[in-house]
């Protein structure tokens, strides 16, 4: 007992004495205060693997790739089974480039979740249900707010497609988590601007074609492909009002 | 104590794991940083009385920044840029719900009632670039402390030269010649895609036109915001000035 206590100090010394350094700016005076805590993540990010086992993507998320080292907080198999591959207080490699509204470094500011999905087949119940658990539990003890839910393809519009069309973004709102329209839709008063309304919601305005693309796999479960016409249709309005409606 | 600190250092396992989940640890990952930056005032006329407030544990409601800057340029650091200072408080901007764990915290000695020094603003300049660059936080990402919670702030209050930190590239400013926005143009929504709460419309106009008109509506007695939300009438949204509606256009087109 005596030798664990004394390798155990040991090693926290070193650990201290390697990072105790490392964070302070030598551009200030240091002066510590005792009043912190570790970042937490503010927001949830939703993926899918496209690939076709959890073991593979047990492989790719835990290694060197030759695409580059990537990884997520959790990862879902097609049986429900949820694997944590990444501490909550640590950023994973999940994201990418791309933004959310304000946040501009979305692997800084979230928990990444990759779901066990091809991108060609609907998510089944086992792997939704344990998904709204992993929410639930993840939203208390972070304390994420459960509006802050969105799939990669909201952030990185132009690159992304995933948690794709499939995703069953409507049973997600029904338990609480995320955006949804939270009244009946209505037409928007003349004048009403659904291309700042998308940016309000926090849709990058760099590619109107892909950010549509990206809304209408979230909230109306289409994808309309990379060809589409960068125009809100009526039922575009709607939905886009109606999420103007709640803060 | 020795728990906090050693919870910032990446190589230490013990972590946040969620019950309902299997450990497959990855060493695909690093620290979690800094996306915004929020500026505030003291209100404490003093460096060392700041410094005693910003690290005392023992306050009813402890406080901190990470950094902390005198009317001279004299640079304090009191928290790792690594980890969350307890500045923001309650707020919101835009996206990003609470504040202390995505930003980094500057407390800048100031009274509130006083001009800011060349020496303290040109310090300032240079600490922004020093953490926009090794965080790779775009510079656009500088808010005031009012910005995320109007009703209750107004640092770093009017006297504030945000056009000259706009000038070194940091911060929002209207871009080009300012014109009159298009019928239909709906400032709400704007103030909202800026980042502003708007629960509080009048609190909202106060904090914005801190910010973007050197103006503070509280001395205008009139427009005097309530920091009640119960008590706010949707029916009554104040008027905006075409200067606010000209600003927040620009804004909204950058």
């Amino acid at each position: 007992m005596r030798l664990i206590s004394l390798v155990l100090t040991a090693a926290l010394a070193l650990a201290l004495s390697a990072c105790a350094t490392a964070p302070r700016n030598p551009i200030a005076t240091w002066v510590p205060s005792e009043n912190f805590d570790v970042r937490r993540p503010v927001v949830i990010v939703l993926h899918f693997t496209e690939q076709d086992s959890v073991q593979q993507s047990l492989d790719t998320l835990r290694s060197q790739n030759s695409g580059g080292r990537v990884s997520s907080h959790y990862l879902i198999g097609d049986d429900g089974h949820i694997y944590q591959l990444v501490s909550d207080r640590d950023r994973a490699w999940h994201a990418g480039a791309g933004r959310w509204g304000t946040i501009t470094d979305l692997n800084s500011a979230s928990i990444g979740i990759e779901i066990d999905n091809d991108g060609r087949e609907p998510y089944t119940e086992a792997q939704v249900t344990a998904l709204l658990k992993l929410l639930d539990d993840l939203t208390t003890r972070l304390r994420i707010p459960k509006s802050q839910v969105i799939g990669h393809s909201d952030l990185a519009p132009t690159r992304k497609v995933d948690p794709g069309p499939h995703f069953p973004w409507k049973r997600l709102s029904d338990a609480g988590y995320g955006r949804w329209p939270q009244r009946a839709l209505s037409d928007p008063p003349p004048g009403f601007d659904g291309w700042m309304a998308m940016a309000m919601l926090g849709y990058s305005p760099i590619d109107r074609a892909a950010v549509l693309r990206a809304f209408r796999m979230h909230f109306r479960g289409r994808d309309d492909g990379a060809e589409l016409v960068p125009e809100l249709d009526a039922e575009d309005l709607r939905i886009l009002h109606a999420l103007t409606q709640s803060q | 104590m020795g728990g906090l600190l050693l919870a910032g250092c990446a190589s230490i396992p013990a972590g946040q794991r969620s019950a309902l989940a299997e450990w497959k640890p990855s060493p695909n990952h690093g620290v979690r940083r800094p996306s915004i930056i929020v500026l505030h005032y003291t209100v404490e006329d003093t460096l060392e009385g700041s410094r005693e407030i910003l690290s005392d544990a023992d306050r009813k409601h402890p406080v901190s920044s990470h950094y902390l800057l005198d009317r001279d340029g004299r640079l304090l650091q009191l928290v790792p840029d690594h980890l969350a200072a307890w500045h923001a408080g309650a707020g919101r901007w835009g996206t990003i719900r609470d504040l202390n764990q995505a930003s980094i915290g500057i407390e800048i000695v100031n009274t509130g009632s006083e001009p800011f020094p060349d020496a303290q603003i040109d310090a300032l300049i240079a600490l922004l670039a020093d953490l926009c660059a090794r965080h790779d936080i775009p510079r656009s990402q500088v808010i005031g402390h009012a910005d995320l919670a109007p009703g209750r702030k107004i640092d770093p209050g009017k006297f504030f030269p945000w056009k000259k930190l706009a000038d070194a590239g940091f911060g929002l400013w209207p871009q080009g010649e300012p014109v009159d926005p298009p019928p239909g143009f709906d400032p709400w929504m704007a103030l909202r895609a800026v980042g502003y709460p708007v629960d509080n419309p009048r609190a909202a106009l106060q904090s914005f036109r801190l910010h973007f008109r050197g103006i503070d509506d509280g001395d205008r007695g009139t427009d005097r915001p309530d920091a009640n939300i119960e008590q706010q009438n949707a029916q009554a949204l104040p008027t905006l000035e075409p200067e606010d509606l000209r600003i927040l256009y620009a804004l909204t087109r950058n």
